[in-house]
């Protein structure tokens, strides 16, 4: 053992002596230096340690940060201050570390302090890493939701908790308040919520995966915590599940909360509607306050206000009433202040200076004594002194006793209003509403009456005032007389301004309470009118049984209205000459007056000219519509010119009525009646212009009789005279009198004038209504008796209205019947009295009777009009000799043809006529115009210049060139011999006068293509109008009889099913089936003669043939047809026929395709041919369905 | 959650009425059948009106098929304020995303049936197709190209893309139709020949004027040749024979060129120094 020991000193090292202060040192590091490192090291650690429990979302973020625990950490500025410090702690750090170890350490010992200051440095840098962590991810929460921050959500849990501290007071000395005690309750459960989601804030924003803020919103919502502005930020926060309770949570408050706004609202209309029937006193000294109100409220109105709600909100309503309730307050407050100025103000004070002055006066008479002159003078003058007083004091009084009255009737228009908004605003179906109604108009009448008895009062205090005033200016004018010396001249003269000025002041103010009264009237009528309209009819009748003596109250009153109008007419003088300082209103009158006088100085300018710049108007307007028709617009000058000079004179006048403004009612009332005089000589004169005929000797035009044109002006004088004077009337009375129940008796006098004149132009219109009934071509019952001219003065009167509607009717029938839309009507009518023929009773007619009615001849009439036209043209190329080209144009079987044979004979002073055809194979250019210079007699030439040479040297003569069309053929170069015959005769057109025919549907298609075809070179275009049906039935009728058949229309006639008059019923049967027979055959003669055909049966006696509906073709045969076979119909029917090799030349088809069209259509029974190579045309009974057919697909040109 | 899922869904549907909501749409889609047919049949008999009664068709069977929706969505979903609250924001939404070009589409159909930038019978180009609009329905409109093709373009897309319409609602419309001819050729014969083949061919509507335009310049795509290019601008009678319009004014031209001696440039050999 001892060995050992020895072994171990020998072998041990050699052990230095330490100084003092290295043994200092060493104790320093031993003692207080390596365990201070080391419990810092420990205290990092443990931080650390509950820091990563916090992050895991094991332990409290207080344990690893306990010195944070009274810090707000969703505050974003405490955050950056926080992590100030912890950066500032690893600055400091990192300096520690490279700090050179204690002196006088000895190596060793200098190590292990170095070695233990790292591990502690490390160890407090992963602390602070945490820290920065925990920090870093809230203030990423708070950038993300800023409005969860201290200084946004937190604010508004400090004002709650300030809201509630009067709470808190009040709970301090009244511990049993319940409300105190529910408030501080709700803030401190708001406040501890607002903790509560501060945490689970903290632990959402920091601990991955936390749900923290779930739990937060699990609980809160289990406590019944739903404010929005607690709830609505946190939601993006919390899970879908959560999220959609708290929705769930807020809707159910906001629900809540909806329920209480409404009744808030409703209370609030209540409170409005109370207040509105007793308006708060006004403050008559703040009226800008409640102008500003007013506006206010009216603004309130307009935002609230939706114009496309069916029914106003609650909020309209309310805003409405709160407008009303300011407007009221601000009327009744102006009103009050008007009359407090004028009466306390102005009025005490004069009536007190002036007896303040009697009063100086009668003690100067005194102190004078009795001394002769000058105290009679004193006397005197303190005498008026005290009429200045009295005058003043009692025009104060009757002021002040008017404006109580009228304050009352004032308010009691208020509250007759605000009865009234509350009867309006119920419910329409409301079972009270009629009742409240009727109140309310009750209370109207009521209060019309009252403000009647003070308009009454007010005009008799006028007139007593006037009285006492007369007196006293008289009294005033000896007071003048007297010279009262030098030394009283100046008091003398003051005393009597001042009577005249209390005079004048008490007169005015006697006319301000009139007019008051007035308006007060006036406004009380209006709204009595609105009443009036929504009252049940028990309140109007009771209404009505005071008609009478309201009646006489108005006509009463209507001085006062007219004096108050010449107040109003002289006070507009007055305006006007105050305003002639205000820049703004001398340039708007000047403006004004500018534009009426140069309107004026316009209109008599040109008045004198009137005449002849119409005649200058006409002539270029004749000049633009051509020459055909010379005289016609030069005719009218005559009758334009007096209603072109009484138009201008009522349109100025209408101007000058619409520059005088409302202040000058008396002269707008004189320019009225002006205006009403001119416009009944207008009326006439505009009468006798739209019924003028141009020219007296033109039968063709004559359409109206001189006796009917002064009947027409007769009319529209009186008419408008009537018209006129009701609308002045009712001007003068409704709106200048204000007389309601006067305008009510007007109106009725009006309508009663108006009956009378009826009856008196009916009177004089009565002889030409019978003259025009008996010219009817139609022979019906009714008919004849209208036109009866016997019996008493009410019969004929009767009878006249009758025959008025009777021709009205007829007027309006012909008016359907000429319309290709409407004609169905009059078709659909008239067949009604038709009755379907019996085949097996009604047999056919042998073919041989119906070829010898087919070759009968007979004359048609109903083409003279036609023939009047072309000799009117013919005249016109007589005397100038120009374009003496005239196109007839019309339907195949329309009677070109006969119309041509008849033109010879209606042509006076004609050269030779020679008509021409052209042959009906289609001609090259060269080849018709060969043709034609052969045909007219002159030398054939086949180019156009030696074929105009040749036409122009035969003389003049009256070429009739039928069937135009043959000359076309519709393929490329088929309108070559149109056009090259076309250029011959315009250019012989100065010495040939040349009328065409053409076939309608041709014409129709060269309209289509005037850029080739150069249809202007016809001087004028005549259309064969539809044949009536009376001239077919006379027409086809003869022909019947020459061929030995008497036509009979019995079997036709409904006559016996309804018991009526058989003869009667077969007149009205065959009116009936010539109007259906002209209706389908479109007025064409020979589809017309085809249907007659189609209806003539064996009659019952030798000799006679019965008249049946014929068949017509069924337009479903044609419903299905092919482009093809329409093409082949319309190439058939624009051609007036064509060969079959023509047809595909012109319809540029296989010949296939046409072949087989065409045999469809022959099958059909559409086609007819005569012979094989021959022309195909339509059937005539196929035509004018055809036609329609055609035109309807667009496959045919319309009709121009 | 789920609960109240369960709980919305069975008060949502009322499962009792799902006949009447069956009832609904047969009766619905056979009025849509019926009302096009007749309109369809009463467009050809009344030629004039066709496109007209077209329009009709569309826009009744729009307002029908709408209809029919809602009644059936009422009389088979019942909505409660509270399901409502608790389940309209999220189904509004997701049908919202789902169906927003359906919905697109049909707030289209309804713009394009009352804006009427075409109707149904026009004949439109958009986007390279040219075409008869057939129909506009709830999603998409049909077109029926030349080439008998039928293509469907959704509603919307016309809201944003330019449409060009030929007729514009009417039954007629304008057809252009070009012939080139040598420059040294017959000029106003050739413009007379084009005018006539264009006036008397079966297809022509001549309420309207035949206008021929003439050009001179280069061939197009043609080599080094210069001609004068004849534009003819009428109006068919009616869009359905656009091309039989063309096919017919070019043979009458064709064969009286010919005839004439009349060379377009193709005839005209080309000389070369």
């Amino acid at each position: 053992m001892l060995g050992l020991v020895l072994i171990s000193l020998l072998g041990a090292p050699a052990v230095l002596a330490e100084t003092p202060a290295e043994v200092a040192a060493t104790a320093t590091l031993e003692q207080e230096s390596l365990p201070g490192l080391e419990a810092r090291r420990l205290a990092a650690e443990a931080r650390s340690a509950a820091a990563l429990d916090w992050f895991a979302g094991d332990g409290p973020w207080r344990g690893a940060w306990p010195e944070w625990s009274h810090r707000t950490l969703v505050d974003p500025a405490v955050l950056v201050v926080l992590g100030a410090d912890v950066e500032a702690g690893i600055a400091a750090r990192a300096a520690e570390r490279v700090s050179p170890p204690p002196a006088d350490l000895r190596p060793q010992q200098a190590a292990r302090h170095q070695e233990a200051l790292a591990r502690t440095c490390e160890a407090e840098d992963a602390r602070d890493a945490l820290a920065l962590r925990f920090l870093g991810g809230l203030a990423a929460g708070l950038a993300a939701w800023p409005e969860l921050a201290d200084d946004a959500l937190g604010a508004w849990i400090r004002s709650r908790q300030q809201a509630a501290t009067s709470a808190r007071e009040l709970l301090a000395t009244s511990p049993d308040d319940e409300d105190a005690q529910r408030r501080v309750a709700a803030a401190s459960e708001l406040e501890a919520a607002h903790g509560a989601l501060a945490e689970a804030l903290i632990a959402r924003w920091t601990v991955p995966g936390s749900d923290a803020l779930d739990t937060w919103a699990t609980t809160t919502a289990e406590a019944g915590l739903d404010a929005p502005r607690l709830w609505v930020p946190v939601l993006p926060l919390l899970s879908e599940a959560r999220a959609e309770e708290a929705t769930g949570l807020l809707s159910v408050r906001a629900t809540r909360e909806l329920a209480a706004e409404r009744a808030r609202i409703e209370a609030r209309i209540a409170e409005l509607t109370a207040l509105l029937a007793h308006p708060p006193e006004p403050d008559t000294q703040d009226l800008d306050e409640l102008e500003a109100r007013a506006a206010r409220a009216r603004s309130t109105l307009e935002l609230a206000e939706d114009p496309e709600a069916a029914t106003p909100s609650l909020e309209t309503q309310a805003a409405r009433l709160e407008w009303d309730l300011a407007e009221a307050v601000l009327a009744r407050a102006r009103e009050q202040a008007a009359g407090q100025a004028q009466s306390h103000a102005e009025a005490t004070l004069r009536a007190d200076e002036a007896r303040k002055a009697a009063e100086d006066a009668q003690a100067r008479a005194e102190a004078a004594g009795a001394t002769g002159r000058d105290a009679t003078l004193e006397r005197r003058l303190s005498t008026l002194r005290d009429q200045v007083a009295l005058t003043r004091s009692t025009a104060l009084v009757a002021h002040e006793q008017a404006q109580a009255a009228r304050e009352a009737l004032s308010q009691r228009l208020q509250v007759l209003r605000a009865q009234s908004a509350a009867a309006r605003a119920l419910p329409p179906l409301a079972p009270e509403r009629p009742g409240s109604l009727d109140a309310a108009y009750r209370e109207a009448r009521g209060l019309v009456a009252a403000v009647r008895v003070e308009v009454g009062n007010r005009q008799d205090a006028l007139l007593v005032w006037r009285g006492a005033a007369r007196r006293q200016r008289a009294d005033l004018e000896d007071f003048r007389a007297v010279d009262p010396g030098p030394g009283l001249a100046g008091e003398w003269q003051h005393g009597a301004a001042g009577l005249e000025q209390a005079l004048e002041d008490r007169h005015q103010r006697e006319l301000a309470d009139l007019e008051r009264a007035l308006d007060l009237l006036a406004r009380s009528r209006a709204e009595r009118a609105s009443l009036e309209r929504l009252a049940s009819h028990s309140a109007r009748d009771e209404a009505a049984r005071e008609l009478l003596p309201e009646l006489q109250q108005e006509v009463r009153e209507v001085p006062i209205h007219l004096a108050a109008l010449l107040r109003r007419g002289t006070g507009a003088w007055g305006y006007a000459t105050e305003a002639a300082s205000d820049l703004g209103a001398v340039q708007s009158f000047l403006a004004n007056l500018t534009g009426v006088l140069v309107v004026l100085g316009l209109w008599v300018l040109v008045r004198p000219r009137v005449p002849r710049l119409l005649a200058t108007a006409f002539q270029e307007a004749r000049a633009s519509v051509g020459h055909r028709v010379r005289s016609d617009l030069a005719d009218l000058v005559p009758v334009a010119t007096p209603v072109a000079v009484t138009a201008g004179d009522v349109l100025v006048l209408a101007v000058v009525l619409g520059a005088l403004g409302d202040r000058w009612a008396l002269l707008r009332l004189v320019v009225w009646l002006l205006l009403a005089r001119r416009l009944v000589q207008l009326a006439p004169e505009v009468a006798h212009l739209a019924v003028a005929t141009p020219h007296q000797s033109r039968p063709a035009l004559t359409i109206t009789t001189p006796e009917v044109r002064d009947l027409w002006a007769l009319t529209a004088r009186w008419v408008t005279l009537w018209l006129t004077a009701l609308a002045v009337l009712g001007v003068a009375v409704g709106e200048v009198l204000q007389a309601v129940r006067l305008d009510e008796v007007v109106r009725s006098g009006g309508t009663l004038a108006g009956a009378l004149v009826a009856l008196a132009l009916l009177w004089r219109w009565e002889p030409a209504i019978a003259a025009q009934v008996r010219a009817t071509p139609e022979p019906v019952a009714f008919g004849a008796w209208l036109a009866r001219q016997d019996g008493g003065a009410t019969l004929r009167l009767f009878r006249g209205s009758l025959g008025g509607l009777w021709l009205a009717g007829r007027w309006l029938a012909r008016l359907l019947d000429s319309r290709e839309r409407t004609s169905w009507i009059g078709s659909l009518l008239a067949r009604r009295h038709l009755r379907e023929a019996d085949s097996e009773v009604h047999l056919p007619l042998p073919a041989t009777a119906l070829d010898q009615v087919r070759s009968a001849k007979a004359p048609l009439s109903g083409r003279e009009g036609d023939l009047a036209r072309l000799a009117e043209q013919f005249a016109a190329w007589q005397s100038d000799h120009d374009q003496g080209l005239v196109a007839v144009h019309g339907d195949r079987g329309s009677g070109k043809g006969h119309f041509l044979r008849d033109v010879a004979e209606h042509l006076p002073g004609a050269p030779p006529v020679r008509r021409l055809t052209p042959p009906e194979t289609h001609l090259t250019g060269q080849e018709a115009v060969a043709w034609l210079t052969r045909a007219c007699g002159g030398t054939a030439a086949s180019e156009i210049r030696p074929a105009i040479e040749s036409l122009k040297v035969l003389p003049p003569t009256v070429f009739l060139l039928d069937d135009l069309q043959r000359l076309l053929l519709r393929r490329v170069g088929g309108f070559q011999s149109l056009y090259d015959v076309l250029v011959v005769m315009r250019e012989t057109g100065g010495r040939h006068f040349w009328v065409v025919t053409c076939h309608g549907p041709t014409w129709n298609f060269l309209h289509g293509v005037r850029d080739r075809i150069p249809l202007s070179v016809f001087r004028a275009t005549l259309r064969l109008e539809p044949v009536r049906p009376e001239s077919l039935c006379a027409w086809l009728e003869e022909r019947t009889r020459a061929a030995g058949l008497e036509p009979s229309y019995g079997s036709l006639s409904q006559a016996g099913t309804l018991g009526s008059d058989p003869a009667l019923a077969i007149q009205r049967a065959t009116v009936a089936y010539w109007r259906l027979l002209a209706d389908f055959a479109e007025g064409n003669p020979e589809v017309a003669e085809a249907l007659w055909l189609e209806s003539l049966r064996r009659g019952r006696q030798p000799g006679t043939a019965s008249i049946v509906l014929p068949v017509l073709p069924s337009t479903e045969q044609i419903d299905d047809l092919t482009a093809t076979d329409l093409f082949v119909l319309a190439a058939l029917i624009t051609h007036d026929g064509l060969p079959t090799q023509a047809l595909i030349e012109v319809l540029n088809l296989s010949v296939d395709r046409v072949r087989s069209a065409c045999r469809h259509l022959l099958a059909e029974g559409v086609l007819t041919v005569a012979r094989a190579g021959a022309p195909l045309y339509v059937k005539p009974l196929w035509r004018p369905p055809i036609h329609r057919l055609l035109r309807q697909k667009h496959v045919l040109r319309g009709r121009i | 959650m789920e609960d109240l899922g369960h709980h919305a869904l069975f008060q949502l549907l009322v499962l009792e009425n799902l006949p009447y909501a069956v009832l609904i749409i047969l009766v619905a889609l056979v009025s849509t059948r019926l009302l096009t047919r007749s309109m369809d049949a009463l467009g050809e008999r009344f030629t004039e009106w066709r496109l007209a009664l077209k329009q009709v068709s569309a826009v009744g069977r729009f307002l029908l098929l709408i209809g029919a929706s809602v009644l059936v969505a009422t009389s088979l979903l019942h909505f409660t304020d509270e399901l409502l609250l608790a389940t309209g924001g999220s189904i509004a939404v997701a049908l919202g995303f789902a169906f927003k070009d359906v919905f697109a589409s049909l707030v289209a159909g309804l713009i394009l049936l009352f804006d009427r930038p075409f109707q149904v019978g026009d004949r439109i180009t958009f986007d390279g197709q040219y075409g008869e609009v057939v129909e506009i329905g709830l999603r998409t409109v049909r077109l029926v190209t030349l080439d008998d093709n039928l293509v469907s373009v959704p509603n919307h897309r016309f809201l944003n893309d330019a449409v060009a319409s030929a007729n514009a609602g009417a039954l007629h419309q304008m057809c252009v139709w070009d012939f080139w001819i040598g420059a040294d050729q017959d000029l106003g014969k050739a413009k007379e020949i084009v005018y006539e083949a264009t006036a008397t061919s079966n297809f022509v509507y001549l309420e309207l004027p035949v206008v021929i335009v003439v050009r001179e310049g280069p061939v197009e795509q043609g080599r080094d040749r210069f001609a004068v290019k004849l534009s003819s601008k009428a109006y068919v009678f009616d869009g359905r024979y656009e091309t039989a319009f063309g096919t017919d004014v070019t043979e009458r031209v064709r064969r009286a060129f010919r005839q004439h001696g009349i060379k377009t440039p193709a005839e005209i050999p080309v000389s070369r120094p």
